[in-house]
Formats: structure tokens, sequence, C-alpha cells
């Protein structure tokens, strides 16, 4: 599982998860995400090279989401695969982190 | 590992985390062999995550036995473990409550077991854990063509 992070502008962080978000993805992932939501306050969290997720995954994204929440600040999601994201509005997730199509329409509202 | 040609395989697996991806290598090349289409494969990778993190994490099984069955328009994951016994099948089906800095986190595994399977079946036999999971097969001409 990589995890590459991008500064774009307006103070938004990208993202990019390219892997496996099951229970090994997950392990290698959870701290330095954990440790990027704590210091970002907008984050553009781009699932276009995830091609599974399970609850261990949607936990680690929870995880990141609460910390950047708790601050008053903003986490989106976009491009999931088809079934990546049937799992994730499955376990509800989609109502507490906004999922966008498409990179654009996820830049578009951060930058709003 | 046996593979009949009735269309079923089966496996045993040491309950430890790190087992996990072999097992779902093993189920991947099971559903390769037994002709299962991509979307019900998904749906049987997320359960078998789901239920292989849960026997190990919280049943403290050693062993798990897997045995994946082709039928004519379902596919069948049995799974046989020696922990601690646990009916899924009345355990509650939890989702993401918001608001999100004040959501609880955990407990989303068995909602997707839920969702995902059309069937579930349970039943404590000898001391061990038999669930028994099914899942529709996409019809031929209509499989998700991915990106």
């Amino acid at each position: 599982m990589n995890m590459n992070v991008t500064e774009i502008a307006g103070g938004i962080t990208h993202v990019v998860l390219d892997g496996r978000l099951d229970i090994a993805g997950a392990q290698e992932i959870d701290l330095p995400f954990a440790t990027l939501s704590n210091s970002k306050d907008k984050l553009l969290v781009d699932l276009a090279k995830v091609d599974f997720i399970a609850s261990m995954g949607v936990r680690t994204l929870m995880f990141g989401g609460k910390a950047i929440a708790r601050k008053g600040g903003h986490i989106v999601i976009c491009s999931p695969e088809e079934n990546v994201e049937k799992v994730l509005r499955m376990t509800g997730l989609d109502e507490v982190i906004t999922i966008y199509p498409d990179y654009s329409s996820a830049l578009a509202a951060l930058s709003a | 590992m046996t593979v009949a040609a009735s269309g079923t395989a089966s496996r045993s697996f040491p309950a430890r985390l790190d087992c996990a991806a072999e097992a779902d290598a093993w189920l991947k090349q099971q559903t390769e062999t037994l002709g299962i289409d991509r979307d019900a494969t998904y749906a049987l990778e997320v359960c078998l995550e789901e239920i292989f993190a849960n026997l190990v994490l919280h049943g403290k099984a050693s062993h798990a036995t897997l045995r994946l069955t082709r039928k004519p328009t379902t596919a069948q994951l049995d799974i046989v473990d020696d922990g601690l016994l646990f009916d899924p099948t009345q355990a509650p089906a939890r989702r993401v409550v918001g608001p999100l800095a004040e959501a609880e986190i955990g407990g989303l595994g068995i909602g997707l077991i839920q969702r995902l399977a059309t069937t579930i079946a349970y039943r404590c036999d000898g001391g061990h854990n038999h669930l028994s999971l099914e899942f529709a097969l996409t019809p031929s001409g209509k499989e998700h063509q991915g990106r």
C-alpha cells in the first residue's frame, strides 16, 4: 500500500492511496495517514488506485477524518472504483465524508 | 488443498492476521478456477477478510478451514473455526453515524457481511463455529467491466 502526498493551491493536500486497503494495507498506512490528518486542514483522499477495501480500510479513513473534523477541517474522497464505493456506502462512510466521482469535482468542493 | 470436479475447493489456514493475505490469495485463485465473476469475488473477499479478522482478533481461534463451492447461480463460502463461539447472524449490523468528529469507529465488518451475502447461516457443531455465506453470481453477459 502506497501513500503519495502532494500540496496543492488553497491549502489543500492531495493524498493518493495506491493498492489494497485490506488488513495489511491499512496497517501500513495507519500511522502516516493519521499523522497527515493531524497536521492538515483540507484533505482530498484519492482512491482511484485502490482496488480493494474492507472495514479495516474504512477504519483508517475514519480515524483520519475524525482528526480533521475535530479541528474544524474538511476531508473528501474522490474516484473510488465501483466495488470500493459500494463498500464505503454500505458502511455509511459516505454520510460523514462526501464521495465525489472524480478529482475535479472534489477539488472544486474543497476550494469553495 | 483439495479441488473436486463438482466445483468445490477447501483449505485450512492458521488463524493469524499475517495469514489473511494468504487466505485471500487462495480464495481468488479458486474463484478463477471455478469461474466466479468479479463482483461476487469482490464480495467473497470482503467477507473473508471480515470473518478472518474477527476470528483472529476476537475469537482467539487457532485455525480456520475454508470451503468454496460454485453452484449454478451462487457461490458458497463455508468457514469452520475453533475460536470462541460467535453467531454473526445475531450481531448488530452497525453503520457509521455522524457527525464525523464524534462517529464511533469499529464494528462495521458484521454489517458488511450481512449486506454483501445473500444468505448467512450459522451453527455450532462440536464446539466449532460453522458459518455458511452465499453470494449471487452475476448472470453471464452482465459482468461488471471495471476500469
